[in-house]
Order: structure tokens, then sequence, then C-alpha cells
């Protein structure tokens, strides 16, 4: 077969110029793969346009996946969300809790031969708790960090952080990805340019057309862990020698190159093409992701008409999470209500005092919004106009708004607009708003520490500026707290209150599919797009 | 076509000069078959206009009514043109879409028109604004008329207003140039030579003698404005920078069922079947008026 | 006449000046800066008034275009906010596949529209006239992408003759290139070619209807030969004219074809640029397009030259 293939690639370009009819659509997906590739040895993606090589400095999902390729961590969650060690051989806990020490693998190389020593490891770390969420409060709570040797770092804490190994694990962003030193000493408010890590698939920087494709070679000194890949933890084997990711925007398109072979894997299809690609033998469709899309109704505290804390409920009370979801999500089985202000499949995804978005009634909500006083006060919603889903949710949204009689105006605008608008606190009059949603994954609302909208800190937290100094001191002591027990008692009183005050409006969630090729094998389940122990299979 | 058309008339007429004079609905039947792109392109026109602007007698429901639990359903006795992805009537969207659509064209046909028209005027009139004027224009037209609208866009946030300043914006350079040389070359005509002798003030030659002569050329690339306003609405709404979802509009009807184009063929196929239609009459009448205004061509008749 | 070309290159600096200043201010007053898109949804307003200090978007505006006016003059284009890569080499890699494009629906459009536009002029009138007239007003009416979307699904996913999307380099593989710009370049010529033939069959019209066409014929002149020796070279410049003149909006087809392709040019370039709010690039890339227009117009009047004699500069 493989012989027979390779004369034909030859034979082919003769052909090709004199517009044969029935050219076989396997040539096209060569050329896809890069020069000389035979068939089999590149993995294909329709990826997203991957601008910056920072995973630091922008979150961007595009620099998400990129960073996942090159770099590694010191702990990886495994599918159960535990942390387990990942470049780190072991750790262990001295002085009553509060010095780590940390012991690296043997055999760690980056990408231009030098081994992976503990001063990479720390300025990493450094770099990453200066901007990350998560990381910010390790940072508040690290004393020193203390080289004892080329493998062995230790980590010794100002005060108790329990959630150390967690942090350093995560797999939301931002991560902790270890890199060379002189790359995590650059400014974090600055870019690296480097892609040196220490992962198992190297960037081809050569290659790369900024916002239209990228691709990455197998790592060939790569150490990978002998226990099988279990979230993002686990031996990663490069399964490919190359993989390569084009952009293609239109979703129609996209699926119309998987369907035709001339792409292997298609992480993020439009939702309904989905029965299309089902029913196709060669494709399969899959619910590969563990980790769920939250979405989030934020809502203005400095401005009428939500300033009213009777408003926010009687809105509350209009939506109804299934009908809205339903709107994006055609397969119902991932229609997602989530009357939580965290992760449903998080242990703290409790409907603890939830009754308030469970109403659905937009009769009962028209009552409470009148005996609130809302008295016609303009409601300015800023909608994103892309992605579809946050297109389609915050039509939805407008739609129910205005059965309920609010006196909303949906503006809509793309993603940089909207991001400054939203800094603005002033009265809609004056370009201000009322309401934005957004979207985030489920490991980004798993806890008190991640979830940045779930505050009271007023204006000093973030966008919406909830003023609620009970929420905040109920969260500070979730964070001092030792005992894994008490943290769960207090993260739901944090739920509690929050569903009397009402930060924001949890609207639902929902998860997505992977599509691919059926000849590919190793798809394991993982929170992130992990392209790691994926190969061809015999089905070629 | 026309030409063949009208001197059999004329041949027919010659052969029997004693035939009963033609009633006045013959010479209206004649006159269409003579004008007959104007007549063809007029007609359809005014029928599309007339559906938009009945669309509220037509059985349609609120174009914004929402039913999240029948998105995408096929065209059926209760949807006629069937759902989009909100469950929305696709029936009454693209009947209330044609409003917006052919309004956002007619107004930009309208204001380019008037403002080319004064810029073109001031232009060919005031010398030493021309050069300044004209470079100006060149810039506007040198940078690519999508991506000036789609940075406009961005500026100001989508709204009826603002596709319709953005795509004013790209016609105007045209018009204006179309206007300054009409009206440069008017000027040398000797009956305008003898008014500025005679001492008539500026605003007279203007209005008497030097509009009269920009009428036709005015009308016939408006009318080719108002189609190409259309078909720039719908490529910026194709790329997501054009009108905002929550007013219907072809082009973003076509837009939202870009990505089901295989599976929900009809809802890129039906508003683009209504846009055709409108632009193929907008063109046709434009051919015509064109043809109607020629002077050549009416010598060869 | 290389004086008169170069006369004409350097008068329109000022012109792009003001185009450079126009979209800089533009920009500028746009909401949202490069800082917004790099700090990403979940950052707090302080990172990001701190990334945008750190790049310099804070300072006012004549700063940052002087930044930017004084690179360019010691020509260099910057680098992308987002990539770091250099500007210039952002165009020059996407410049390919768009020029593939433009040039590739440019000779599509005139293959398909010059002979029929002849043919139809000579036989003016005829059936095939009118079904000439008829197909080239209903072509021209319907949306580029609905040609595309059948063209893709006759070509490519029905008989399969051709690949749905993606663009090869010529150097790396010139059958693939070929075969893949096809589809691109028909949809994107369709429409200009109805626009041609009408204007060739009615300049031939017109040129076949003076004098010296008569004559010829009086003389017995062969029809082929009195068709294109004497009546296209005298047509051509109106031809000329419009294809000058819609090259600037082929670029506006060409941003969707190369979005339903797959194509990595410009077109696509400039929306991502535009929607990150990354300002190098897009001025950058409204250099080029500015550059591009004044080179059109400069080689559409260099071949009136060549057509007319009497045409001199």
């Amino acid at each position: 077969m493989a012989t027979r293939r390779d004369f034909l690639k030859s034979a082919s370009l003769l052909a090709a110029s004199s517009a044969v009819s029935g050219f076989p659509s396997w040539a096209f997906a060569q050329s896809a793969g890069g020069p000389g590739t035979p068939p089999g040895k590149t993995l294909r993606i329709i990826g997203e346009s991957l601008q910056s090589l920072d995973p630091i400095w922008t979150t961007a999902p595009p620099t998400k996946n990129y960073a996942f390729m090159i770099f590694d961590q010191l702990f990886a969650v495994d599918d159960k969300y535990v942390s387990q060690p990942q470049m780190a051989a072991g750790y262990t806990v001295e002085d009553n809790g509060m010095t780590y020490v940390i012991t690296l693998r043997d055999g760690l190389l980056f990408h231009d031969g030098e081994p992976v020593r503990a001063s990479d490891c720390i300025a990493s770390i450094k770099r990453w708790s200066a901007r990350d969420g998560f990381g910010r409060a390790v940072a508040a709570a690290v004393g020193e960090y203390q080289v004892v040797s080329d493998k062995v770092f230790k980590i010794k804490l100002a005060h108790n952080f329990p959630l150390l190994i967690d942090a350093l694990g995560k797999s939301n962003s931002s991560q902790c990805f270890i890199m060379p030193e002189r790359m995590a000493t650059v400014d974090p408010t600055k870019q690296i340019t480097e892609s040196i890590g220490s992962g198992p698939y190297r960037f081809l920087r050569e290659e790369w057309v900024p916002g239209s494709f990228n691709a990455f070679a197998r790592f060939d000194k790569y150490v990978p862990r002998s226990e099988p890949p279990s979230g993002i933890a686990g031996g990663k084997i490069a399964g490919f020698e190359r993989v390569a990711f084009t952009v293609i925007d239109d979703p129609s398109t996209a699926m119309s190159a998987l369907m035709a072979g001339e792409q292997d894997y298609w992480p993020a299809p439009a939702d309904d093409l989905l029965e299309v690609m089902k029913g196709d033998p060669n494709i399969v469709v899959s619910q590969r992701t563990t980790s769920n899309s939250y979405y989030m109704l934020q809502v203005n505290h400095l401005q009428p008409p939500f300033n009213n804390p009777g408003v926010r409920k009687a809105l509350a009370m209009a939506i109804n999470q299934v009908e809205l979801i339903s709107a994006i999500q055609p397969d119902p089985k991932l229609v997602l209500p989530c009357y939580s202000f965290y992760d449903c499949q998080s242990p703290y995804g409790t409907e603890d005092n939830a009754a308030v978005i469970k109403t659905a009634d937009i009769q009962k909500a028209k009552e409470a919004l009148a005996a609130a006083g809302y008295k016609g006060e303009k409601v300015v919603l800023l909608a994103v106009s892309s992605p579809p889903r946050l297109s389609g949710l915050n039509q939805v949204l407008d739609n129910v708004m205005r059965k309920l009689g609010m006196n909303v105006e949906l503006q809509a605008m793309d993603f940089a607009t909207m991001a400054t608008r939203r800094t603005s606190k002033e009265p809609v009059e004056a370009g201000g708003w009322s309401g934005f949603i957004t979207g985030w994954t489920g490991g980004d609302v798993a806890n008190p520490a991640v979830n940045q909208l779930l505050h009271g800190a007023g204006e000093k937290g973030w966008f919406g500026w909830a003023n609620d100094p009970k929420l905040e001191a109920l969260k500070t002591s979730w964070f001092r707290s030792a005992d894994p027990a008490e943290r769960a008692v207090i993260a739901k009183q944090i739920q509690v209150q929050a569903f009397e005050t009402l930060p924001y409006i949890p609207l639902g969630a929902t998860s997505t599919y992977h599509a691919y090729r059926a000849d590919l094998k190793g798809v394991f389940p993982a929170p992130v797009n992990a392209y790691w122990n994926i190969s061809k299979g015999d089905k070629a | 076509m026309n030409i063949q058309i009208d001197s059999d008339l004329k041949l027919a007429m010659a052969v029997q000069p004693d035939r009963k004079p033609m009633g006045r609905a013959r010479k209206a039947w004649a006159l269409a078959r003579r004008y007959s792109q104007i007549t063809f392109g007029g007609t359809l026109l005014l029928i599309l206009v007339l559906i938009s602007i009945l669309a509220p007698f037509l059985g349609t429901i609120d174009p914004r009514a929402m039913d999240t639990l029948s998105r995408l359903r096929p065209p059926s006795a209760a949807h006629w043109f069937g759902t989009d992805m909100l469950g929305r009537d696709l029936y009454s969207r693209v009947l209330y879409g044609g409003r917006n659509s052919l309004m956002i064209g007619f107004s930009v046909m309208v204001i380019s028109a008037v403002i080319g028209t004064l810029i073109g005027l001031i232009s060919a009139y005031i010398r030493w604004l021309d050069g300044v004027i004209m470079r100006i224009m060149d810039g506007l037209m040198s940078v690519p008329s999508i991506l000036l609208a789609i940075a406009l866009m961005s500026l100001t946030g989508a709204s009826l207003t603002t596709v319709v300043t953005a795509i004013s914006i790209i016609e105007i350079p045209r018009i204006a140039r179309l206007i300054r040389g009409t009206v440069l070359s008017l000027r040398e005509q000797p009956y305008v030579e003898a008014a500025v002798t005679s001492g008539s003030g500026p605003f007279r030659i203007i209005f008497r003698h030097l509009l009269p002569g920009t009428v036709s050329p005015l009308i016939i690339q408006s009318t080719y404005v108002w189609a190409v306003a259309m078909i720039i609405e719908t490529m910026l709404s194709f790329i997501g920078a054009g009108t905002p979802p929550t007013i219907p509009s072809w082009g973003n009807i076509m837009s939202d069922g870009r990505a089901l184009w295989q599976v929900k063929p009809y809802m890129v196929f039906i508003p683009g079947v209504f846009l055709t239609l409108t632009v193929l009459a907008i063109n046709v009448l434009g051919d015509g008026l064109r043809d109607a205004f020629d002077p050549r061509i009416a010598l060869r008749k | 006449m290389l004086r008169y070309a170069l006369q004409r290159i350097i008068m329109t600096i000022p012109v792009m000046a003001v185009v450079a200043v126009f979209v800089f201010g533009l920009l500028f007053v746009t909401p949202g800066d490069p800082a917004v898109v790099i700090a990403g949804e979940q950052a707090s307003p302080a990172e990001v008034q701190a990334i945008r200090v750190a790049m310099g978007f804070d300072q006012p505006f004549y700063v940052q275009f002087g930044l930017w006016a004084q690179r360019l003059l010691s020509g260099d284009l910057g680098t992308s906010v987002f990539s770091r890569e250099p500007v210039v080499e952002l165009i020059a890699q996407r410049v390919g596949p768009t020029l593939s494009l433009l040039f590739g629906g440019l000779i599509i459009a005139l293959l398909l529209s010059v002979p029929f536009g002849i043919y139809a002029a000579a036989n003016r009138g005829k059936l095939f006239d009118r079904a000439f007239t008829a197909i080239t007003v209903l072509n021209f009416s319907i949306p580029n992408f609905i040609v595309g979307y059948l063209l893709v699904s006759i070509f490519a996913l029905g008989l399969r003759w051709l690949p749905v999307q993606g663009y090869v380099p010529p150097d790396r593989d010139l059958g693939a290139y070929l075969l893949g710009m096809i589809l691109p370049c028909l949809t994107l010529g369709m429409g200009f070619a109805s626009l041609i033939a009408r204007v060739t069959r009615a300049s031939m019209l017109d040129v076949l209807s003076q004098d010296f066409i008569r004559t010829a014929k009086a003389k017995g002149a062969d029809r082929n030969r009195i068709l294109f020796a004497h009546a296209l070279k005298n047509a051509s410049i109106p031809i000329v004219t419009i294809v000058g003149l819609g090259f600037a909006s082929l670029i506006g087809g060409a941003v969707i074809t190369e979005s339903i392709f797959a194509i990595p040019g410009l077109g696509r370039l400039t929306l991502e640029a535009i929607s990150h709010r990354d300002y190098p690039v897009i001025q950058g890339l409204v250099l080029v397009f500015s550059a591009g227009y004044v080179l059109v117009n400069l080689a559409v009047d260099l071949i009136y030259v060549l057509l007319d004699p009497r045409i001199r500069y």
C-alpha cells in the first residue's frame, strides 16, 4: 500500500499539470502536511490563529495549545483533577507544610539540548505567578525560593498555602509551564519570542505563518513518564512525527476538508454540522474534553438598574437556563444547566440557595421587577458578535429582557471594543454599560480561588464591581483554611451568600464535541486540547 | 435589442400609413416594449419594494421572536421559509430584512448622490480647492473599500446608521469624480460661457446651467450605487462587520446561515435569490436608463 | 516615459501620507487597543494598563504616529504587536497567495469575458447576444460567495476534481498550486467577468460602427481580421480602464474568497489585524494597498500608450 502510494505520488506531479479528472483527494491531503511528507506521518489539525508565543503574556487559546505542545509542567492534574508529578520526580513537605522540596526527574532536556535545572523551574514559577490569578495567590504566600542542586529546589512559604501543588499543576489558564531561565526572566508584561521548551514536540519556527499555519516536529530526546495519560498527567508520547495546524475560518469549509481527508482533526466543530459528520463512517465525533464551558451574565453594580439587588433577582428569575443553552446547543445531551456559582462537575457544584435562578418564570419575574421598583431605566448589553455561541446567547438574553419588560438595547461590537467599553464606570448615557455575557471553562470557576467573577471587592475587583464585604471575608477564610472539609463548608457559605446578592448570574453550561478521522487512535479524554498519545491507527 | 424592435416598429408604421391612430393603451404598450429594460427592471424592483413595504400584511410575525426549541427547521406550513438557529421565522426575517437591505441601499444612494454632487461641483467650480479635494478622494479610493468599511464599523460599532455611513463614504468619491468630470466638460459649453460673460451669478450658473446637465449621468450612476451598496452590505455582513444581528437584512441572514449551507442551504439560498433579483432589477433598470439617455443610441433610434 | 512613470510615483507620496495619517487617526480613536486584546478576557483593568504602558500605547497620538513615521523613513515597518514578527515578513508571506488570487481571477475574468463580448458584438441582436446580455447581468447580480459555495459543492465535494481549501506555494508543488487556485480564482473572477464582458461588447459595438471599419469591409478584408486586428485594438481602452477601476473592488472580493477557501492572503491578515487592533500591521497593510492602487493605475496608463499611439505623456 505504502509503496504504491509513493509511486503514485511522484506520478501525480506530472498528472496534475494535465488536469486529469477523478484526481484522488489524498494527493491534496499530502500537500497540507508539508514538503515531502508521506501520508500518515503528519497529524493535520484545523486550528485557530496562533499569534503570540508566550502563554504567560496572553491567555489566547491557540497559544495555550502551542504551549502544551512544546512545554512541560512540574505537576499536572490527572482526570480527577488531582495534581500529579510530571517533570517533578516527587516532592516532600517539611516544617508543618511551610516548606516544599521538589526533585526533578532524570534526563529532562530543553529543545536546544540544555538540561532542565532547578533555576529554570524557579524562574518559570516566578514569571507565571506574576500574572495568573491563582499564581498571584501563590506569589503572595511564598517567602523565598531556594536552589538546593541542579535537580532539587525548595519553596519556603511565608504563610500557609495548602493549594500550592494544585496551583502548579492546574490545567486552566494560565498554566505554570517550565521554560529556560533566560526566557523566564523576561518581564511578564513583555512577550518572549523564543520557542524553546522541554515538551514532547518542538516548534518549527521557520514554517510559522502567523494567523494561518504552524507546525511542530517530534522531540526525539523527550523522556515521557511511564504511566498512561490521564488528564494532562502521565506519559506524553509523541505519536506523530509532525503536527500541523492550519487555520480554516469558514466552518463549512473546515467540515468539507475533514470529510475529504484534507485534514485529520477538528477540535472546535460548529455544533450544527455535527449531525452530518456523525453520519460519515470515516469520522468520529466524541466528547473528548472533560471541561465544560460556563456562561455568565456579568452585571454592573455601580449603575442603575442593576445596582438594585431586587432587579438582579428579578432578571435571574426570568432566565430559563435550559431554553437559553438550547438556543446555542442543538444536542439536548449537551445542554447542561448549572445552578451553582461553581463548576457543576466539581464537588463544590451544589444547588444551595439556588431557588432564584431555578424559577424560570417570566410572570413571577415581572412581578418581582415591579416590586423592586424598576422604572424603565435603560439597560445596555455589550454584545460581542463572535464567537457564535456568545453572539447567540446575547440575542436570546436580549429577547428575555424584552419579554420581562426591560428597556434593553443590545449593542453589537467586537471583543476589543467590548473589553474597552466594560472598563467604564459611567452611566449608560455616557457610554457605560449594564451587562455583558462571558464564557469560561469549568476549571476557571471550580473554586473561589480561580473564579474572578465571584467577588465582593467592589471597585477593586473584576468588572461589575460587586460590593459585598461578607462575601470577601468568606473568601479570605477559604484561602486560609488548611482543612479540605472546612473549605467545602466555607465554599457552600460563599455560594449561599452569592445567591443573596448575585455578583453575577450563572447562565448554564454546555460542552464541545471533537471531530476527527476514524483512522486516528489514542485520543484520550482531557481538559485541554492535548495532541500527544495520538497516532495513526491500522485502519488507514 | 431595443434598436431592432424600434426599427421594426417604425417600418411597420411607415408601411401602413393609413392605419388607425394608436389608442393610449397601445401607445403605452409600445412605449413599454421600446424601453423594455426600464419596464422589466422597474417593474421587478417595484414588486420587491412593495413586498418589503407591505411586509406586516403578508403573513409575517415579529422577525425578532425566538423559539429556541424549534431551531433550524426546514420550510413547512408553519414556517414558509423555515427557521434560523435561534428559532426565528425566516419568512418574516427575509421580508423585513428586505426593508432594511433596500433602505440601506437607497439611503447610501441618496447620501452619496447629494454629497458627491456637492463635492464634485465645488471641486469643478473652485479651481484652487480642486487639487486638494481630488487628492483626498484619491486617497479614499486607494484604500480597499471593504477594509475601510470594516475599520469604520469597528470604530463606531454596528448599527444601521453606521453601516449606511461606512458604505456612503466608499461611494462618494466615485460620484464626486463623475460630477466633477461632467461639470468640467459642461463649463466649456458656449451657453455657459455666455452666461458667465453676461454676468450671471455663480448660483444661477450652477443651478440653471450646470446642474441640469449632470442629472442624467447622476441618475444612471446612482441606480448602480443602489445595487453596489446592497452588495457591499452583504459582503460586510458576511465577514461579520455589517448590520448588527438584531436587525435582519439579507446580508446578515445569509451570514448566519453561512456555516450551514451544506445542511440547510435554504438559509443562504432564499435571501440570496431575493438579493440577486433586486440587484438584477436595479442593473437592468440602470442599463435601460443609460440607453434612454445616451444621445448616440437615441440617434440610432 | 520613464520620467513620467517616476513623476507619477512621486506625486502619489502625499496621497499615501494623507491615507497613513487618516488610518492611524482612525485606529487611535477606535475603542480598544492591542493592550486589551493581549490581556485577554480574564484580565483586570490594572493588568491591561500595565501592558498598555509597557508597550507605549498610552502615549498621545502624535508621539505614537511620530515614532511610526520615523521608523518608516528608515525602512522599518515595525513588528506585529502580537507575534513580534516583522510586519514586512508578515506581509511578504501573504502577498504571494493574494497576488495569485487577484491575477488568476483577472486572467479568468478576461478569458471568460473578452471572447464572448467580441462574439456578442459581432452578432448583435441574434440569439447569442440576447442570451449573453441576460447571463452577464444575472451573473453580476449573484453574490460571489454563493458562486463560491456552488462551485465547491459541485467540483470539490461532488466530483472530487479539486481540493476544498488550502494553498500550496508553486515552488513546493506546481500542480497542486494550480489545481488549488482554480476554484478560488473562478469565484473571484466570475462577477468581474460580467462587467468586463459588457464593456467589451459595448466598446466593440462602438468601434464596429465607425467609418474605418466600413471601409475595411468594403475593401473586402477578412471578417476575423477586422474583428481582431482593427476593432479590438481600438476597443481595448475602455476595457483596460474598467479593469483598472475594478481592481480595487477585486480586493473586497478577495477577502471573502480567502475566507471561504482558507487561503493565507492579505485579506485575512487585514481582518485579523483589525480585530486585534494590531496597529503596526494595519498601517503596513494600508501602505501596501495604497502602493498597489498607485501601481495599478500607473500600469493602466502605460498600457494606454501601447494601445493608442496618439496618447503621449
